[in-house]
């Protein structure tokens, strides 16, 4: 049994899952995913066979999935709400076996695929896998091919359960993301069961067939923490719910922090449980942080930083602002022409079907844009959302972080127009709180930006968005190109 | 096109001329035919790129993205002949 496992089940006290009324404590998560592995065993599916199972946020399906996990097999979790993109994942993932839900009805064995090499290697070994795919903004999905060992070893042989958090400076060491170490987890620490101290409370709030929520699970079972499953994704009812569990932790994105400040729904409901909020998945404009932190001042604030090919990295944050950000533990990082490359040597085992991106020397190129202070990192974008007005580069990053800040603008997504005068125009689409003339928000827009942005920088045609910009990652849907 | 519709497409050119002009803070110059876009009314090269994307909306149409040249367009005259040919041919009209 692996090192994560074993210390998953030396866990005995609190709860490890909550979904409605329903509690899983440690002390019982032992027999759950036995009993899931027992259901295997009957279904006979083999314990190397790949095996996707569409991630509803149940208790019995993450115990299939850690049952998966320790078995050996190599799982694919689908998305829950991705009924379109089922079947091409499934065949790219070369899948045996799919359990639309936790349970012998949910079972359906599909037609046997020839592997591609990668995933019969893993075979071999005998270790279990994990199929992520890349939430990517266009194309064909990719489908990475984890070992689940590499993956969760990141999180080290930290003592089980969280620092008491929030009174301390930002800039102080971060929560759960100690410098991680070479050594292996001991059985000191394995056996110690008295070393166990109140885990991290948390919702599920990244889906978890995205590399985020999977870390999310299993960081927080590793450090002794709760998941709290179920989180519904609007403002008022992730507020309620930080209020009802005590939630102590909120991974969460930009685009969604911003709606709940519009929202004031923090302003309804006692907060006070909350330490850390982890932010993702999209650069986080610095207003809008500043403006978080005056709204929440107990919380700290992390930039966390995650792709399907590499998971999810330690970071910790800057001295003063936090949207700058320190890379630690096993990464390495350059810069190259203001784009982060990184390189780990636990990273993906390689895409099912698609080349490999990684250069000869094990480089991977994140394409994203980065500022570097004093050794800190502060992302400015995507390089592939850079727009060429008449030769000029625009971050669509810098100008949706103004525009943001223009009264009556509640968020705002900025994508280039073909032109055949300058190559491309600037435009934007804004969510507004309440409605306007879309002429009159024009002139709005240009005299907020006139000294704010360079000319070729403000936005020469503005849309108003019929419905939110948020997409169902929680973050905003990508660039239009138009 | 019947002169009432070619006098609309005049009218909402006008207002979108108009309304750059005054999002750029240009002085207000009185629209006439002979007047030169770039010469006349001040228009730099992404005010024209915005008269253009403004006009899509306004009008439904784009020339330009259509195969016209903009060397062809000089004038407030040729910018409303240019769109009045585009809106016929978007109406299956002969220009």
């Amino acid at each position: 049994m692996s090192a994560f496992f074993q210390r998953l089940f030396a866990l005995e006290r609190g709860d490890c899952l909550i979904e409605a009324a329903r509690t899983t404590g440690y002390a019982d998560l032992r027999a759950r995913v036995d009993a899931m592995e027992a259901l295997l065993l009957r279904c006979a599916v083999a314990p190397d066979a790949v095996v996707a199972l569409v991630c509803e946020e149940t208790t019995a399906t993450l115990m299939l999935l850690l049952a998966l996990l320790r078995r050996g097999n190599i799982a694919v979790p689908l998305p829950a709400d991705g009924r379109e993109t089922r079947a091409e994942r499934l065949t790219e993932a070369c899948a045996d076996w799919l359990f639309t839900r936790a349970d012998e009805a949910g079972l359906q064995r599909l037609t046997p695929r020839d592997k591609p090499s990668l995933i019969k290697d893993l075979q071999e070994t005998g270790q279990a896998g994990l199929i992520v795919f890349s939430s990517g903004t266009g194309g064909k999905v990719k489908a990475a091919l984890h070992r689940f060992d590499r993956l969760v070893d990141r999180y080290g042989d930290k003592p089980i359960g969280d620092k008491p958090i929030g009174d301390k400076p930002i800039g102080d060491k971060p929560i759960g993301d100690k410098p991680i170490g070479d050594k292996p987890i001991g059985d000191k620490l394995i056996g110690d069961r008295t070393n166990q101290r109140p885990g991290l409370r948390t919702p599920a709030f990244l889906k978890l067939d995205h590399i985020g929520g999977l870390d999310t699970l299993f960081r927080l079972l590793h450090g002794g923490g709760t998941l709290i499953l179920g989180c519904p994704r609007t403002p008022e009812a992730v507020c309620r719910l930080i209020e009802t569990h005590r939630v102590t932790l909120l991974p969460t994105t930009a685009t969604f922090l911003n709606m709940i400040l519009i929202s004031r729904a923090d302003r309804n409901h006692d907060l006070s449980s909350l330490r850390l909020i982890a932010y993702g998945s999209e650069p986080m404009p610095p207003a809008l942080l500043e403006q978080a932190r005056r709204r929440l001042p107990n919380v700290r604030f992390l930039q966390k930083y995650g792709l399907t090919e590499l998971g999810v990295l330690e970071t910790r944050p800057g001295d003063t602002d936090s949207t700058w950000f320190q890379i630690t533990g096993r990464t390495q990082f350059k810069i190259v022409d203001g784009v982060l490359w990184l390189k780990r040597n636990d990273t993906m085992l390689g895409y099912l079907n698609a080349p490999n991106p990684f250069d000869a020397d094990g480089w991977y190129n994140t394409g994203d844009l980065v500022e570097r202070r004093d050794g800190l990192l502060r992302i400015k974008g995507r390089s592939n959302r850079i727009i060429n007005v008449a030769g000029e580069k625009v971050n669509p990053f810098e100008v949706e972080s103004v525009l943001r800040e223009i009264p009556n603008v509640s968020d705002a997504l900025v994508w280039g127009k073909k032109s055949a005068v300058t190559g491309w125009i600037v435009a934007a689409t804004l969510e507004l709180q309440q409605q306007e003339d879309r002429r009159e928000l024009q002139q709005r827009v240009a005299e907020f930006c006139r000294h704010r942005l360079e000319p070729y920088k403000v936005p020469l045609l503005i849309h108003i968005a019929r419905e939110g910009l948020m997409g169902d990652r929680l973050k905003k849907t990508g660039s239009v190109a138009r | 096109m019947s002169l009432s519709v070619a006098s609309k497409t005049r009218e909402r050119i006008d207002s979108v001329l108009q309304s750059i002009q005054q999002q750029r803070g240009l002085p207000p110059v009185p629209l006439e035919e002979g007047h030169q876009v770039m010469a006349d009314l001040g228009f730099a090269s992404l005010d024209v790129a915005q008269l253009i994307a403004l006009l899509e909306i306004e009008l439904g149409v784009d020339p330009f993205a259509a195969g016209v040249s903009l060397q062809e367009v000089h004038t407030v005259g040729e910018l409303y002949r240019v769109y009045q040919d585009a809106c016929n041919k978007a109406a299956g009209q002969a220009p």
